[in-house]
């Protein structure tokens, strides 16, 4: 079954509003890939039309070459993890595994229990009764348990602590690894999630900015580190997104490549360089109409 | 084979459980009640007339109506969102709950006829004297019959006031309480009941003419066609809530 993801000019609008203009672009089955875009900018809708949660406004969804919307044999395979809210849920967790599996045709019961151990979540509880970071917790496991060939976690680590969060970044590892499917995972928190992504859509006001693999879109720009007076002189007339000074150290970041000379010429005056943080170019490119 | 059909029946089984749960938690309630009237009525509380003489049958059979519309709306608002979550097409849903209702229905008259043979061996009211079944020429096959279609219909009335909120909002939602109340005086009229009235003030016609039971199923039947059908049209491609 090929699971290609194909996103051909969707646009997504309600109540007036067009949450996402004309986006077009293809996902290849098997990665992981990170969709980011700040507060708003229409990831969730995005990533709700190819949940069929909802219908596009115009434009289409494909997975494979066909149309999720209303597919029985597609749908079962696609999971869409949010921040669903379990106040009135009096089941507990393996009981709710166990009614999921009933409709998931990869779930594992015994992962996903794995996994809720592993977060400490607690067995013998309603999920009503769970915390604000457990329930996302528990979100997770049952995004992972399902083992879908689309799995989409749209913003999922809300609420989670950090040392959480990390059980989730490593066994959204190792179950890519064991179980190669295709994760997309939507989110703002860049910095911490970078190096699980193998490729990242950009999307800001609705629209697409970019989609490039990680590896080279961290090479559109470089860090510069060395005395401040030398980097001040290396960078002049350059495009700099951020700035950071410690003592007499600067590090700068620069959004473009450097020229064979530039390259010549760092070296000579001792400028370290090194590859720019996905996150510092995500604020660059979706930061500069904010300044209003 | 088939994963369309098989994905409809779980679906189904799983709703009837889980409604079917709530349906007893109720018939509870009106048994306690039942019984704390009986045993107010014999310590000497004042009971509202009429109402100490009610068996327990009636009572359930008057307030199962209200029962089944409430979890038809639940039934639209929380059913729907958890079965797309988990990848069921709103087509398998509707059909899937669309068939629930049909068990629930088939089985609450019986379920509550049962414990009203039940409840008789307790009370001290006499078995002849249930009042509804005199209405129904004492036949319970018929009075049964009556009790489904018409738990079902309020049913599917709760599920298309629920679907039509889930999907317009609440202006256009309360539109659809409108629709409802229309079918469900004309379902009255066929059964003769409390609505049937409004018929009265609008259309030159009396209820008192007596509607022969082919005509009341049939006419019901097409009742439920219509809001069976309305309620496909209105969650064909709904958008799900977050």
């Amino acid at each position: 079954m090929n699971l290609d993801v194909q996103f051909d000019r969707v646009s997504v609008a309600y109540g007036g509003v067009e949450a996402v203009r004309n986006v077009s672009f293809s996902l290849p089955a098997g990665k992981i890939y990170g969709l980011l875009g700040r507060n708003g900018a229409g990831k969730t809708s995005l990533l709700s039309v190819l949940a069929s949660y909802r219908t596009p406004s115009s434009g289409s969804v494909t997975i494979g070459g066909e149309v999720p919307f209303e597919n029985a044999n597609m749908m079962k395979e696609i999971s869409f993890i949010y921040d669903v809210d379990y106040k009135d849920e009096s089941d507990k967790i393996k009981s709710t595994f166990e009614s999921i599996a009933r409709y998931r045709p990869h779930f594992d019961i015994d992962y996903g229990l794995e996994l809720a151990r592993k977060f400490n979540l607690p067995l013998n509880k309603q999920l009503k009764q769970l915390s604000k970071g457990m329930q996302s917790a528990f979100n997770v496991c049952i995004g992972l348990a399902s083992r879908s060939p689309v799995t989409i976690l749209d913003e999922v680590y809300l609420g989670m602590d950090a040392p959480t969060r990390e059980i989730f970044y490593r066994e959204l590892l190792e179950g890519q690894a064991r179980h190669p499917r295709t994760f997309i995972l939507s989110t703002h928190l860049v910095s911490e999630m970078d190096y699980l992504f193998e490729e990242v859509i950009i999307i800001h006001k609705g629209r697409l900015v970019l989609h490039e693999d990680y590896e080279s879109l961290t090479s559109r720009g470089v860090s510069i580190t060395g005395m401040a007076a030398k980097v001040d002189e290396f960078i002049r007339g350059m495009n700099v997104l951020n700035v950071q000074q410690l003592g007499s150290t600067k590090s700068v970041m620069i959004y473009g490549e450097l020229s064979e000379e530039s390259l010549i010429a760092a070296r000579r005056a001792g400028l370290e360089l090194g590859p720019i943080s996905l996150q510092d170019l995500f604020i660059h490119l979706t930061g500069e109409e904010y300044t209003a | 084979m088939n994963k369309t059909s098989s994905a409809v029946t779980k679906v189904a089984r799983d709703m009837f459980v889980q409604q079917g749960s709530w349906a007893l938690g109720f018939l509870s309630i009106v048994l306690l009640i039942y019984f704390g009237v009986g045993i107010g009525t014999s310590i000497g509380v004042n009971v509202r007339e009429g109402f100490a003489e009610e068996d327990f049958f009636s009572i359930a059979y008057r307030s199962t109506k209200g029962f089944m519309l409430v979890i038809g709306i639940i039934s639209a608002y929380s059913f729907l969102s958890y079965y797309v979550r988990h990848g069921i097409t709103r087509k398998e849903f509707f059909n899937g709950a669309a068939l629930a209702a049909v068990y629930l229905s088939l089985a609450f008259p019986v379920v509550t006829a049962l414990i009203q043979q039940i409840a008789l061996m307790f009370a001290s009211q006499d078995a002849g004297s249930t009042s509804l079944l005199q209405t129904f020429d004492n036949s319970w096959l018929l009075t049964l019959v009556s009790f489904g279609v018409q738990i079902l219909i309020y049913y599917l009335m709760g599920w298309m006031i629920g679907s039509g909120f889930y999907r317009f909002g609440w202006i256009r939602g309360l539109g659809m309480i409108a629709v409802a109340l229309v079918l469900i005086s004309f379902m009255d009229a066929l059964w003769q009941f409390e609505l049937s009235s409004i018929w009265e003030q609008w259309l030159p016609v009396t209820t008192d003419l007596s509607v022969t039971l082919p005509v009341s199923l049939i006419g019901s039947l097409v009742v439920i066609l219509i809001t069976l059908i309305l309620i496909r049209l209105i969650t064909r491609r709904v958008t799900i809530k977050m």
